[in-house]
């Protein structure tokens, strides 16, 4: 999904294929088709070929509007208007665990799969036709089936499904080339030549970089490349055998993914912070267990709560457990992978993304509006946001003071935020401190907090709001507007 | 056999489409499709090469 600007009609948010465009209108997502997509829109909602994942809810929900439904969304006289469900959360390649890119690169070969055997086919296969609800991705480009040339043994969007799933997951497994820089700055993702020299000068004459760039870079220089026709369709003996050859290369572009989706699980800086390298007594972490606990219980059931700087997900497990919606952040790709499978693994409604909110993503592509920026995305969206043992990282690593902190906070939810105030008595403040004077003298937790948009993150004295252990406070906050 | 399944052969259809086929990636998915189609006719040649577990088969449907 992709926004090019505002327009007579609403927001434009697709205009790359031409069989159609996609606008954002009063929070409704509309798909106008064109004559050239109304054959692929046929396939996608009528025919039986993806009938299985619809019903597993991997597709998203779309409808066909009828005439005066069209008329009334000021789009009359338009051939076919179709309507998509939105996702309540958008989220885009470069913020995604390498976990959640394998995940969407198998759901693009189901539904390639799925086409093939109704004699049809996938014409792009791209990470942004896939978003995240909670674990599971939804694919959602209702344009992307489209009616095959039964001898044609190629499949067009395979060079796209390499550089953008299994170029970026051997770049961040193997070179150290996480998706933020991989997306942030190829949205098509790299090139042949660019990932052989990620794998250096011995690496990329090895399996899997031979097969997966190298010979492919060379074959870029090769003649046959610039003949006429070279880029048109083939045909072979019999339907039988494109449909043979297909499959195959379907099933190896799957294993391939697989292999490559192995390699991506390590450990890092902070993937043992829950675990063996924990900084809390056994008994005041029961007692802040306890305190998230109750702050959450004060929610309704299904209410979104935003973990920032979530780790392994302790406390975004322990909301979505108790029924709320969750996204949790963390700089960390590899926690955030992590988080993912745990979510995946207990069906537990957690949208992990690898955002720094120190420098949370902006917008990006054509004019920077292709996808939105992550604060535009999240403000106003959350009934609770969770800065538990954050702010001193914010405080003392970027050098961001408490009242900044609890501005931006104010923006994000519309009803709590949840704070653990680290000080300078503690280890893991001194340890981050470094010998230098604290910046902002610990005065966040002390008064309530106005920010310049009118939003004040309150303090409350209540004995239940408030929680010390050791050298750690925790207070529930509200936030009210003035 | 390559030669008969390469794909070179004739042309079907303009590619139309706004996705990037690539070039050495397009040349390199010829080639693996060139050695999986020969494998379609090496499958062929062993299926009609194995006429006792065909004639099993037909009888197994014959009786049904």
């Amino acid at each position: 999904m992709k926004a090019s600007g505002k327009s007579e009609a609403g927001e434009a948010r697709g205009f790359r294929d031409p069989g159609g465009r996609l606008m954002e209108r009063g929070g409704r997502l509309l798909r106008v088709v064109g004559a050239e997509g109304r054959e692929c829109a046929r396939l996608f909602l009528e025919d039986g070929c993806l009938e299985g994942l619809r019903k597993t809810g991997r597709l998203v929900e779309t409808r066909r509007l009828t005439e005066a439904e069209a008329e009334e969304a000021g789009l009359g006289g338009e051939t076919e208007v179709l309507e998509h469900r939105p996702v309540w959360f958008p989220s885009y390649p470069a913020e995604w665990a390498p976990e959640m890119l394998a995940e969407a690169g198998r759901l693009t070969l189901e539904v390639a799969e799925a086409a093939l055997r109704a004699g049809a086919g996938l014409k792009d296969a791209t990470p942004y036709n896939v978003m995240y609800e909670g674990w599971r991705a939804v694919f959602l480009d209702a344009l992307s089936v489209e009616p095959r040339g039964g001898l044609d043994p190629l499949w067009r969007a395979e060079a796209q499904f390499r550089r953008t799933f299994l170029y970026p997951l051997a770049a961040a497994g193997r070179c150290g080339v996480g998706l933020k820089e991989t997306f942030g700055v190829r949205r098509e993702g790299p090139e042949p030549e660019e990932l052989a020299e990620w794998a250096g000068p011995v690496r990329r004459w090895l399996p899997p970089f031979l097969g997966l760039c190298t010979l492919p870079a060379m074959l870029n220089r090769s003649e046959r490349v610039a003949e006429e026709g070279f880029y048109e369709g083939r045909k072979c003996g019999s339907e039988e055998q494109a449909r043979f050859i297909l499959e195959r290369r379907l099933r190896g572009l799957r294993k391939q993914l697989e292999a490559l989706a192995g390699g991506v699980r390590g450990r890092s800086k902070w993937s043992g912070y829950q675990g063996e390298e924990c900084h809390y007594a056994a008994e005041d972490l029961a007692a802040k267990d306890a305190f998230v606990r109750e702050a959450l219980g004060r929610l309704k059931p299904g209410a979104r709560v935003l973990d920032v700087g979530a780790n392994l997900g302790r406390y975004s497990l322990m909301a979505a457990e108790m029924g709320h919606s969750v996204v949790a952040i963390d700089a960390d790709a590899v926690v955030m992978g992590r988080l993912y499978e745990e979510a995946k693994r207990r069906k537990l409604d957690v949208l992990p993304l690898v955002v720094d909110f120190a420098n949370p993503p902006g917008g990006t592509g054509w004019g920077n509006r292709e996808t939105k920026g992550f604060l535009e995305r999240a403000e106003g969206q959350f009934d609770c946001v969770l800065m538990l043992a954050v702010m001193h990282h914010l405080e003392l690593v970027n050098g961001v003071p408490a009242e900044e902190v609890m501005e931006l906070v104010g923006r994000l939810t519309r009803g709590m935020v949840v704070v653990e105030w680290v000080g300078p008595e503690d280890a893991q403040y001194r340890k981050l401190l470094r010998g230098r004077k604290p910046l902002c003298a610990d005065t966040g937790h002390r008064a309530d907090l106005r920010s310049p948009s009118g939003r004040t993150v309150t303090k409350r004295e209540a004995a239940s709001d408030v929680l010390c252990i050791s050298e750690r406070r925790l207070e529930c906050r509200s936030v009210q507007t003035d | 056999m390559a030669a008969v399944v390469l794909l070179g052969a004739a042309t079907a259809r303009p590619a139309y489409g706004y996705t990037d086929p690539g070039s050495g990636l397009l040349l390199w998915q010829m080639v693996g499709a060139a050695a999986v189609g020969s494998l379609f006719y090496v499958k062929r040649l062993l299926r009609w090469l194995s006429p006792k577990k065909k004639t099993e088969k037909d009888e197994g449907q014959r009786e049904e």
